[in-house]
């Protein structure tokens, strides 16, 4: 066990090693131009900006329970909106409230694939409908989301799912939110805090010899940019697809695809590269980035927005909330069999 | 005014306890509170108060947000999550004019609202024509205790030096100097070893009611100290020794009596080496007796007499400020102690109280025969003078070496601050109705802040001292005040010598 630790321990700080080599290579070489990059040059500095602006931000909390006849699943979402004057947040309001109540759904007779699917998008679509509303009724300049501005291939169920009507529904939300964003003239922006994603890989790759590919195929985005970027620096904007008619979840979004605009941030020493997607409407890779790394240097080993803390913090689900819910339901129906606990949830003497 | 609603817990709302969330800070610990139930109107004193933000709960991200100077509230909406929940411990339900055992919790979701302050009057068990100590913490309702619930079963004032024994025993005796004839008045004899209460004399509403008795100038009559008593006087004698003097004793009061005379020590000592004991016994018993001398308290009669000592609605001060001896003062506290009890007992005066500042000096829990002189009498006053209307007020700053007896006996206690844990730990073991979170808040009140529990109140009370009228002691000054007049005596005393010259 303690050899097999010590052999991981020195396989990653190999890679590790080679990840920085790399990094230090590309820097030194400064090219100005990659394929399918949107801007010149690989590295850009950010400039911190003076936020006098609104800026929104959205978040979702899920909480489900499997019952023997149905699944029940908890949904919340919450939009918070500051206010920033000289950099200082001045004043802040919740949409559609401090702490909104959380709202059950339930399917019944979904396989566990379906089931994950179905939460999924439940909470996907919450999440979108309060930040469309929110945009309409705050009128932000900027909003927010925890994740992704478009949905992630894995929550796209397949043709003949029973919860692939829900999925269509998702894309209509979405393509509403982006033409309230763009006639509003708010900016819809990402922030991934955790991307596993391997796009920019893909692009700097073209320029690499083969021989110093190798480190690439074992690293994330993240992984890598780690060494590259340096703190208040950014890559180079991007599309999220060099293909997006072929695209699963972009073709999907028709129109829209080709908006659809990504780079990465690193606005820390102490911490990794954060994701950042936005639609391209109305601000460049240069603002959006200004922005969100003026939200994210208040804490050097921790970089995220605090809007984004907040909204995290508003729309989780407490277990003792679906606790409450369950209780309540078992209260209202009595005792019928598609109420009773899953059987690994009931076992006699454990 | 509305406090908050009552929160479901895991371990409530009970009959016996209940939390709320409260909406309006202005809820104190306690605070009465009421809340209306099935049963009728839930009251309530709020034991403690906790408050929480998951934004502060993890230090090494608060510390890492505020690293730059900048408070973590200027990025966050901490504010918004910060919450207050009290913790209320269930007195009954007010029902009728009468609070009965509560047997069904508040509701949650029920509000809570500070208690209705008419309703707390006699939930408390306060006497419009009680003795005014002050006011009760957090309420605008005047603590008026009843004179009987006081005194008829003792009471005790605890707490450490400085934090306003003598300014609340003051209190209390302007409350009892006070009272008319109709109301019942009582004898005031308070034990004064600081010379603290001197002060009623100079007070015009109080002068005429205050007598002080100069400790060097107060005299044991020997005459009518029995065999017995002056035994106890004199513990380090034999047993041979005492049988001895008892005889000598018993012999000199007959022949003084036939004579129609009164005797001293001095005859006393006479006698004794006049008799024909052995000189075994006899020359130690001398020795004994001429200490007992040296101390100078021993006449042919008392001074002041029992009848001068206590009288109606009349203050005795015995003060005994100028006295270092301790023995001394033992001495004359057991004796006058006893003297006061026989003198009641036989309804010869009026019901008194008695007030023994220091009383852990006079009552010590342990201590050897010689240090015990006084501790039987005060015991016995807590133990039996409720039947015959003789009171004792113990008064210490070290409860902890006071002796368990009489402070037991002791049913009312008002606790000012103490700090010490070994006496929080003895006050908390000797009253029961004490709770951990009172017992925690002793060691943070403030001065002029009392604890008033026991016989004197239905349920604990925190009070607010009032403003004594009667003129404060100079000894009690504040040490710079006196470090003045120390300096400005001298400068006089300098230039009187220099015009002299």
């Amino acid at each position: 066990m303690h050899d097999r630790l010590a052999e991981l321990i020195d396989n990653i700080k190999a890679l590790e090693e080679k990840r920085s080599e790399l990094a230090q290579k590309i820097r030194e070489e400064n090219r100005e131009v990659y394929p399918e990059a949107l801007e010149k040059n690989l590295i850009h500095k950010v400039e911190p900006l003076e936020l006098n602006c609104r800026v929104a931000a959205v978040d979702g909390g899920l909480a489900a329970q499997e019952f023997h006849g149905f699944d029940l699943v908890l949904t919340r979402a919450v939009s918070v909106i500051f206010d920033y004057k000289n950099s200082k947040r001045a004043s802040h309001i919740y949409y559609p409230s401090r702490i909104p109540d959380a709202e059950p759904d339930a399917l019944t007779a979904l396989d566990s694939h379906e089931f994950t699917w179905h939460k999924s998008l439940i909470r996907l679509r919450k999440e979108i409908e309060v930040a469309c509303e929110s945009v309409e009724k705050h009128k932000p300049d900027y909003i927010l989301l925890d994740g992704s501005i478009v949905p992630q291939i894995s929550d796209k169920p397949s043709e003949d799912s029973p919860v692939r009507p829900l999925y269509n529904k998702l894309l209509e939300d979405y393509k509403r939110l982006y033409s309230t964003c763009k006639e509003k003239e708010c900016q819809l922006i990402g922030v991934i805090k955790d991307s596993r994603g391997k796009r920019f890989i893909e692009i700097i790759e073209k320029t690499l010899p083969a021989h110093q590919k190798g480190v690439l195929a074992t690293s994330h985005d993240t992984s890598f940019l780690h060494f590259l970027l340096n703190a208040g620096e950014r890559t180079f904007e991007f599309h999220y697809s060099n293909a997006e008619k072929e695209h699963h979840v972009l073709k999907d979004l028709g129109e829209w695809s080709p908006f659809i605009h990504a780079f990465y941030i690193k606005p820390v020493k102490d911490d990794r590269p954060l994701r950042v997607e936005f639609l391209k409407t109305h601000r460049d890779a240069g603002e959006v980035s200004s922005l969100i790394y003026s939200l994210s240097t208040i804490n050097q080993k921790y970089a995220y927005p605090a809007i984004l803390i907040e909204a995290d913090m508003r729309a989780a689900m407490d277990r003792s909330e679906l606790e409450r819910a369950c209780r309540n339901l078992l209260l209202r129906a009595g005792r019928r069999i598609s109420f009773l606990p899953l059987r690994r949830d009931s076992r006699s003497f454990r | 005014m509305e406090l908050g609603t009552v929160i479901s817990t895991l371990e409530g709302p009970s009959t016996t306890d209940f939390s709320f969330v409260v909406s309006n800070n202005k809820v104190r610990k306690g605070h009465f509170v009421q809340s209306e139930t099935e049963e009728g109107l839930l009251i309530g004193a709020v034991t403690d108060i906790t408050r929480a933000n998951r934004y502060f709960e993890r230090a090494e991200s608060i510390a890492e947000y505020e690293r730059g100077g900048e408070s973590l509230s200027k990025n966050f909406p901490t504010t918004d999550w910060e919450y207050v929940v009290a913790n209320v411990r269930v007195l009954g339900v007010y029902s009728e004019g009468h609070l009965l055992r509560s047997t069904f919790p508040a509701a949650p979701g029920a509000k809570v609202s500070i208690a209705d302050e008419k309703l707390l009057k006699g939930i408390l068990g306060f006497d419009e024509n009680g003795m005014l100590l002050g006011q009760l913490e957090n309420h605008k309702l005047d603590v008026k205790v009843s004179l009987n619930r006081l005194l008829q079963k003792h009471f005790a004032i605890l707490a450490m030096s400085g934090a306003g024994k003598s300014y609340l025993t003051s209190i209390l005796i302007e409350e009892l100097l006070e009272r008319k004839p109709e109301q019942g008045r009582v004898a005031v004899v308070v034990v004064d070893v600081h010379g603290e209460y001197t002060g009623f004399k100079s007070s015009p509403e109080y002068s005429s009611k205050t007598t002080i008795f100069e400790g060097r100038k107060i005299r044991i009559g020997l005459g009518k100290v029995s065999p017995q008593i002056l035994g106890e006087f004199l513990p380090e004698l034999s047993s041979a020794q005492k049988r001895d003097i008892d005889s000598v004793l018993l012999a000199l009061r007959q022949e003084k009596k036939s004579k129609n005379e009164l005797f001293d020590l001095d005859d006393l000592i006479e006698k004794v080496g006049s008799s024909g004991m052995k000189e075994t016994t006899k020359a130690p018993l001398l020795a004994t007796l001429s200490s007992l001398k040296a101390l100078r308290i021993f006449s042919k009669s008392d001074n002041p007499s029992v009848y001068e000592l206590a009288q109606p609605g009349r203050l005795s001060v015995v003060d005994l400020s100028n006295i270092d001896n301790m023995r001394k003062k033992q001495l004359l506290v057991a004796y006058f102690a006893r003297k006061l009890f026989t003198a009641r007992k036989k309804s010869r005066i009026p019901p008194f109280i008695l007030l023994i500042e220091e009383s852990h000096n006079f009552a010590k829990e342990k201590a050897s025969k010689q240090d015990m002189l006084s501790k039987s009498i005060v015991e016995k006053i807590a133990r039996e003078g409720r039947k015959f209307g003789a009171s004792i007020g113990l008064i210490s700053q070290r409860p902890v070496q006071l002796s368990t007896t009489a402070l037991s006996q002791a049913n009312t206690h008002i606790i000012m601050r103490v700090t010490n844990p070994y006496d929080i730990k003895h006050i908390g073991e000797g009253c029961e109705a004490l709770d951990e979170s009172m017992l925690k808040s002793i060691s943070t009140l403030r001065v002029g802040e009392a604890l008033l529990i026991g016989e004197a109140v239905n349920f604990p009370v925190f009070v607010k001292i009032r403003s004594r009228k009667s003129k404060k002691s100079t000894k009690g000054e504040e040490i710079d005040v006196l470090a003045r007049k120390f300096e400005e005596l001298r400068e006089k005393k300098k230039a009187d010598v220099e015009a002299f010259i």
